[in-house]
Parts: C-alpha cells; sequence; structure tokens
C-alpha cells in the first residue's frame, strides 16, 4: 500500500482536484484505491457525492473505536472507495496532541487497510499542524500543487523548511504546477525558472481548465465525464510522472 | 451478501420492460438506459481463474475496452483496467497492479477466450439525497455467440450493493425475491454460457487422477492410467503444434515420460514384445519434441538470466534472445511437422487401440495392482536410496544425474499409483521425492544450461551473430550457472538425508515393502 497526500499549506490550489483524479486514474488501470477526505470541508466528500459525516467524528476514529474499514464506502467508481470527512476533523489537531506519536496513530489506522488497497490518498486541509506533520511521516510522497505566483512560491518554501526543521526524511517531496494560465506572463516565467531551482520538480503542468470546475457540477473524475479532454490528458501525464518517480511502472 | 443470491434468473416468459416498470414505480431510481456490451470471456488452458473463483474478462460498449476481474459467484468486480484489449499473456499488460495479479495467476500460460457474450442491459441506480449511488440494478439479456449458433441465455436481473450502503441493496434483493417472485440464479453467468456450449470447465487436468481399486487386475489398472496419458498427449497436440503458449508441449512431454517410465516399470504385466515397439516410438516422440522445449526453458528463464547479471551486462544478452526466438521458430517448424506426420498419427492411433484391446496375458496381468505396484515402487525406492547413499562429496556428477533420474521415476510410479495409498501417508512421500528430486534437479538444469549457453555462444560467434560483448556476457552467466551449480551440489547431502530420514524410511516400509 503506497500512501500519497495532496498538501499545499495553501488553499484553493488544486489539492482536492488533484486527489480525485488521480485516484480515479489508479482504480482505472487496475489499482485498489481508498481516498481519505482529512478536510474537514469535505470537498473531495462533495465530489464523490457524500455527506461528510463519520459516526462518532475523529475522536471515534483516532482512539480505534470505530476501525476505518467500517467508515469506509463505495463511490460511483467500481474499486475506488472513499473515508469521508466529518466536521470533527478540525478538532484532529487537538486530539492528535495527546498523543506521544500522533503519526502512528494515522498509521495504525490505516494498517488494516493495506492488504485492501493498493493506493491511499489522503486529501489534506489546507493548514500546517500536527495533523499535517503525521502526514507528512507516514506518506511515500507529498504531491504539492503549485499554482505559479510569487506568494505560493513562498509558503512553497515555508512547507520545505518545516519539513527539515522536523527532521522528516522518510517522504518525497512532489512539488507540481497547478492552475497554470499559459496566457499570463508570471505564470510562464515561473513554470521555466522554478524546476532549474528545484530539479525534483515534477514536469506535468496541469492547466487552468474549466472542465476541472465543471468536476463540481457534475461531481466525479475528469477522466470519467470528459475522458478526451486536454485536462484528462493532463492528470494522465501527472500520474505517468508521479508513478516513474516512485518506480511505480 | 455474497454468493449468487445477488442474481436472479427471469423466467423467459416475464418481460423485462414489466419487470423494470415496477421497479422503477416502486423506487426513485435513475434511468441510466440501455448498455450494450460485448463480454469476452478468457482463461488460460488448465483453467487457472475459474479454479481460483474467478472470471477474466474483455468489455467492448461505445465507451472502449476494459479488462475486468470478477468473483465467479456473485460478479462483484476485484479489479479492471480502462482502454485495454486482451493481450495473448498477461505479461503483455501495461506494468500495474492488474497486471501483476494476473501473472501471478496466470504465468506462463495465454490467456484463450472461452465464451462471448452479446449482453443488453437496461442500468438502473437507486441514489440518496447526495444523488450519489448506493446501489445498482442491472436487467441482462445476453445472447451466446461463437462456435454454435447465437442462443438466448436466461435474463437475470442482478443487484450491485455499494460498499458503506448495505440497507438499499437489501431492499432491492427483498422487492425481487418477494414481489417480482423471481428466484436466485443457480449459476453464473459463465457457467450458463459454457454450459451452452457444451464446455466443462476445469476439463483439463494434467495431473495422473486415475482411481485404481486395489484388487483391480495389474494389467485391467495399467491400461487405464496410460489411458489417461494418452488423453493427456492428445489434448496438447494442437497447441504444441500452433505453439499457443510453452506449456502444451511440457504437459505432452511429461506425459509421455510418465507412460515410458510405467511401461518400463511394469514389466510383465504387458508382455515385452507386444510393448517393445511403442517404447521405442515413444522414445522417439520424446527426442524429436527436445529441441523446442530447451529452448522454451531458456526463453522463460530469460529474465531469470537477466537478473543473474550485472545490470551493465545485461543489454549485451539482446542478440541471445534474438538467436533463441529464431532458433525456436525453426525448430517449431520442424516440430509442427513432426506432429503432423503419419509416423505420430499411427504411434497415438496404434497405442489406443493397444490400450483399448483384450488383455495380453502376461505374467503379472492378473495379479492385483495393489501387489504388483508396491513391488515396483519399492524396488524402485530401494534403487534411490542405494544410489544416493553411495554418492559421496567426490563422486562424479554422473551419479547424481543417474540419481536424478531414477528419483524422477519413482515420483511419476508413486503419482500414478497414490489412489491406492492413504492419502495422509503417500502424499508427504511423494512430497518428500519431490524435495529431492528439486535438488537434484537444479543441480542437472544449471549444468546443462551453462553447456547449451556456451554452445550457443560458440554458435553465435561463428555465425558473427554475436560480438565480444555478448559473449562475454554468456560467459558470465555460464559461469554464474556454474557457480549454482556448486550451491546445489553442496546441498545434495542435506536434501538426501532429509529424504533418508528414519521416518519416511518408516513410511516407505510399511506402505510399498511386500510382505
Ligand atoms: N486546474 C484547474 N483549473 C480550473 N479550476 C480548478 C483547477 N484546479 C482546481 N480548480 C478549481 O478551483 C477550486 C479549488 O480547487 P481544489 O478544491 O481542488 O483546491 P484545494 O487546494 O483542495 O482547496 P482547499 O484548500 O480549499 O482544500 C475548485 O473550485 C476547483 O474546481
Ligand atoms: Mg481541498
Amino acid at each position: 500500500m503506497r500512501i500519497l497526500a495532496t498538501y499545499n499549506l495553501k488553499g484553493g490550489v488544486g489539492k482536492t482536484a488533484t486527489a480525485v483524479n488521480l485516484a480515479w486514474l489508479a482504480a482505472s488501470e487496475g489499482a485498489r484505491v481508498l481516498v481519505w477526505d482529512m478536510d474537514p470541508q469535505g470537498a473531495a466528500s462533495f465530489y464523490f457525492r457524500t455527506r461528510p459525516k463519520v459516526k462518532g467524528g475523529s475522536k471515534a476514529l483516532l482512539r480505534g473505536k470505530r476501525p476505518l474499514e467500517d467508515v469506509v464506502i463505495g463511490t460511483e467508481y467500481d474499486n475506488l472507495d472513499l473515508l469521508p470527512a466529518d466536521f470533527s476533523y478540525r478538532h484532529m489537531d487537538s486530539h492528535l496532541e495527546d498523543e506521544k506519536k500522533p503519526a502512528r496513530v494515522i498509521l495504525r489506522m490505516l494498517r488494516p487497510l493495506s492488504e485492501e488497497y493498493d493506493f491511499v490518498f489522503l486529501d489534506c486541509a489546507p493548514s500546517i499542524s500536527v495533523v499535517s506533520e503525521s502526514v507528512f511521516k507516514v506518506s511515500d510522497a507529498l504531491l504539492v500543487p503549485l499554482i505559479p505566483t510569487t506568494l505560493s512560491l513562498r509558503t512553497f518554501y515555508q512547507i520545505i523548511e518545516f519539513i527539515e526543521k522536523k527532521g522528516i526524511t522518510g517522504v518525497r517531496m512532489l512539488p507540481f504546477f497547478s492552475m497554470v494560465d499559459r496566457r499570463k506572463r508570471l505564470h510562464n516565467e515561473i513554470v521555466l525558472e522554478l524546476p532549474m531551482k528545484w530539479p525534483h520538480m515534477l514536469l506535468t503542468c496541469v492547466p487552468y481548465a474549466s472542465d476541472i470546475e465543471k468536476m463540481g457540477v457534475n461531481r466525479g473524475a475528469v477522466g470519467d465525464f470528459a475522458r478526451s479532454s486536454l485536462s484528462a490528458r493532463a492528470y494522465r501525464d501527472l500520474w505517468e510522472e508521479i508513478k516513474g518517480r516512485l518506480d511505480l511502472t | 451478501m455474497s454468493k449468487n443470491n445477488l442474481q436472479f434468473v427471469i423466467p423467459a416468459r416475464r418481460p423485462v420492460d414489466a419487470l423494470k416498470g415496477r421497479l422503477v414505480r416502486s423506487f426513485p431510481l435513475a434511468d441510466d438506459g440501455q448498455l450494450f456490451r460485448r463480454r469476452h470471456f478468457f482463461d488460460t488452458f488448465d483453467w487457472r481463474l475459474y479454479r481460483k473463483g474467478l472470471t477474466l474478462e474483455e468489455e467492448q460498449t461505445d465507451r472502449g475496452h476494459r479488462l475486468v476481474l470478477r468473483n465467479l459467484d456473485d460478479s462483484t468486480v476485484l479489479r479492471w483496467v480502462d482502454g485495454v484489449e486482451m493481450p495473448r499473456f498477461a505479461r503483455d499488460l501495461r506494468r500495474g497492479p492488474f497486471r501483476e495479479r494476473l501473472v501471478e495467476m496466470t504465468a506462463m500460460r495465454a490467456l484463450l477466450p472461452v465464451a462471448e457474450i452479446r449482453s443488453h442491459a437496461y442500468q438502473l441506480r437507486l441514489r440518496d439525497a447526495e444523488e450519489k449511488t448506493v446501489a445498482r440494478i442491472e436487467l441482462e439479456l445476453a445472447t451466446l455467440n461463437g462456435e454454435v449458433q447465437a442462443r438466448r441465455l436466461p435474463k437475470r436481473l442482478r443487484v450491485l450493493p455499494v460498499r458503506g450502503h448495505p440497507g438499499p441493496a437489501r431492499k432491492l434483493l427483498r422487492f425481487a425475491s418477494k414481489q417480482l417472485e423471481l428466484k436466485p440464479v443457480r449459476r453464473s453467468l459463465l457457467d450458463e454460457a459454457l454450459a451452452a456450449y457444451g464446455r466443462k470447465p476445469r476439463s483439463y487436468n494434467n495431473k495422473p487422477r486415475v482411481r485404481l481399486s486395489g484388487k483391480e487386475p495389474a494389467e485391467k489398472a495399467l491400461r487405464k492410467i496410460l489411458r489417461q496419458q494418452l488423453g493427456i498427449i492428445e489434448t496438447n497436440v494442437t497447441g504444441a503444434r500452433q505453439y499457443i503458449d510453452t506449456e502444451y508441449l511440457h504437459d505432452l512431454r511429461v506425459a509421455v515420460r510418465r507412460t515410458r517410465t510405467l511401461l518400463g516399470r511394469f514389466k510383465r504385466v504387458f508382455t515385452r514384445d507386444q510393448v517393445l515397439p511403442f517404447k521405442r516410438e515413444f522414445a522417439w516422440l520424446g527426442e524429436i519434441t527436445g529441441p523446442c522445449r530447451d529452448l522454451d526453458v531458456h526463453l522463460l528463464g530469460f529474465e531469470g538470466y537477466l537478473a543473474n547479471l550485472e545490470p551493465d551486462l545485461r543489454p549485451a544478452l539482446a542478440p541471445v534472445r534474438q538467436f533463441l526466438v529464431h532458433r525456436h521458430a525453426k525448430e517449431q517448424r520442424r516440430l509442427a511437422a513432426w506432429l503432423d506426420s503419419p509416423r505420430f498419427r499411427s504411434l497415438l492411433a496404434n497405442w489406443r487401440r493397444f490400450l483399448d484391446a483384450p488383455r495380453t496375458g502376461a505374467r503379472d496381468s492378473e495379479r492385483p495392482i495393489r501387489a504388483v505396484a508396491a513391488e515396483r515402487i519399492w524396488r524402485q525406492y530401494r534403487k534411490v536410496t542405494r544410489l544416493g547413499g553411495a554418492i559421496s562429496a567426490e563422486s562424479a556428477a554422473a551419479k547424481l544425474h543417474r540419481l536424478r533420474i531414477e528419483c524422477k521415476k519413482l515420483r511419476y510410479l508413486l503419482e500414478s499409483c497414490r489412489s491406492l495409498y492413504p492419502k495422509k501417508r503417500v502424499t508427504p512421500f511423494i512430497a518428500a521425492v519431490k524435495r529431492l528430486q528439486e535438488n537434484l534437479g537444479d543441480f542437472h538444469d544449471f549444468h546443462v544450461q551453462a553447456v547449451a549457453l556456451r554452445n550457443i555462444g560458440r554458435q553465435m560467434e561463428e555465425e558473427k551473430l554475436a560480438g565480444r560483448d555478448t559473449l562475454g556476457a554468456i560467459e558470465a552467466l555460464a559461469q554464474k550457472l556454474d557457480k549454482m551449480q556448486t550451491r546445489s551440489r553442496r546441498e545434495f547431502q542435506g536434501a538426501f538425508e532429509v529424504f533418508d530420514r528414519p521416518r519416511n524410511r518408516r513410511n516407505a516400509r510399511q506402505l510399498f515393502r511386500p510382505a
């Protein structure tokens, strides 16, 4: 089981769109996939047409009162399941803070699912906290969507600093550009420059595209409702590149 | 909720539209219209997937192809891949979990079409307030395609639950059985299709599995065993001739070897004169099928060869694979001609005639098989222990080769007669023989492969097909095999001690030693 997290401290950069679309692609290639919507806003749950509600809330999950496999539910797609969000996830931090090793708690929760799923996508809330720190520790890779603007680069460096300061080493940082608008000069410049400074960066750019916005209307993955669109194509390229980096091909 | 109780038969006289109408009136169902699908089922010749309770399908719709691995019983999807057609071998699929799973189950066997269905299904979905699908229903009309005339299969209603929503599916199931008064299906769609074709799944089995009674006259029993082996030979001829995959020829050869061993070990059950020409002809069959199999072994083991080489030497081995493929094509043509020859055909025909003929009246033909089998197995067992016990670290390799052959014969004898003995006792004994044989087999194979590779190198050099780097890689690989051979040689003493341990000896005495 590989754990991939979509993360950025910044909000509205395409984390959820990425998690949902990549999860769909993985399932469409024969993998068994779980998306855990860790954001109390429940956007991923929304895309999967699921009410963000978990009985007992995050407390029951973290304390092991409700095993994750009882909370997992199916989606519109075969082999793509969801662990829904719950509004109580906003308190997950304070529950985890009480633990000596919060990352272990997350791992212990996921372990029973390791036989069942090939991939788990963790769709994170835009924050930096004990929860995100644990996510960094348990994940094989952090997929970080970056909008090519100066401000969003700053937040990216903040994330790196945080990870270094905490001495977290096991996670691969895989930033990539998201919501790229080729008509904007600044976008084009940053898209060219950053990979030189940051050679680990993924080369696929996800363009700013109305098909991706329409995910909210269609409530599904672009690969499903707009399979030959440019955006479906972009996510496919992104997924190939990620698999290549993680030696999954 | 498992097994077939998620599917119901719709009686032929009940129109599907009316059922659909009742469903739609009773539940807030979204109607997805009709889906036309070509459902093409695949399995290996020896039904590896069916035996595991799985079906492999290529589904074709107006949206394209997808491959689906399902549970045979309830047709729930285990894995799927989008946009892919069925390749001939699982290994030809794109890398990923679907390929991995399928390769693990089907290995080197080709994926063959076993049934083709044109399906036409009404699809309905039960949704919740979020418009999320919480259960699906399919009313499927399936028509069988293929060898026989197109033919209707029983219509079925299928409920497809969604994980985490047991309630809605349960309601639909209850409705189907209580209100619509439908009966659960008794067999899967694939089973239905196979029955209509008149095909039996799991019909092929390459293991000796004749049931003998101990009192049976030896000759009668032996004919039965040999007839099954002949059946295996006959069944595999076409696949071996067409080279559908490597295992047809392999199974055919094993059946030939078993036949030869039985003829050799069961002397005086048939008369010598009658058996002699067959022994000669089966030896010929073993010979003409050898070259192709040897090349198959190299080709099947090629990935292993590469893995045994330093990464920078690997590309140099590519011409070797080409050479092998080329040689194989040539040998395969020769083999196909042999398998089409009058000599081969009359061997099989005469052999069948012989096996079906009245008794020969040889000396041991009327003795009970139990006594004759025990006597022959015991003798062979003694031979193996004697030869094995005489091997020391200094013994020549030829002695181990001889032992390997005798050991193999012992195994064939045991497997052919296993039904005469209590399973609990004979199975571990066979397993012990098998383990010893594996050690000896490794020793032999590494040796043979090293010799063969060096030969191939020489030939490629002569034909100017290999440069210095390729020859270097071949020699490196051959040396690696030499080393592996030395290792299995060192392991022999241990393997033999395990085989010859007191418990096994006692087991052998009690099972086979004649009174
Ligand atoms: N490549 C894109 N092109 C156009 N719109 C996009 C693209 N990616 C995401 N969006 C839209 O932008 C909004 C935010 O996207 P998304 O929810 O994926 O971001 P997020 O980083 O998960 O946000 P949050 O921080 O709130 O969780 C959504 O309305 C989404 O439809
Ligand atoms: Mg989000």
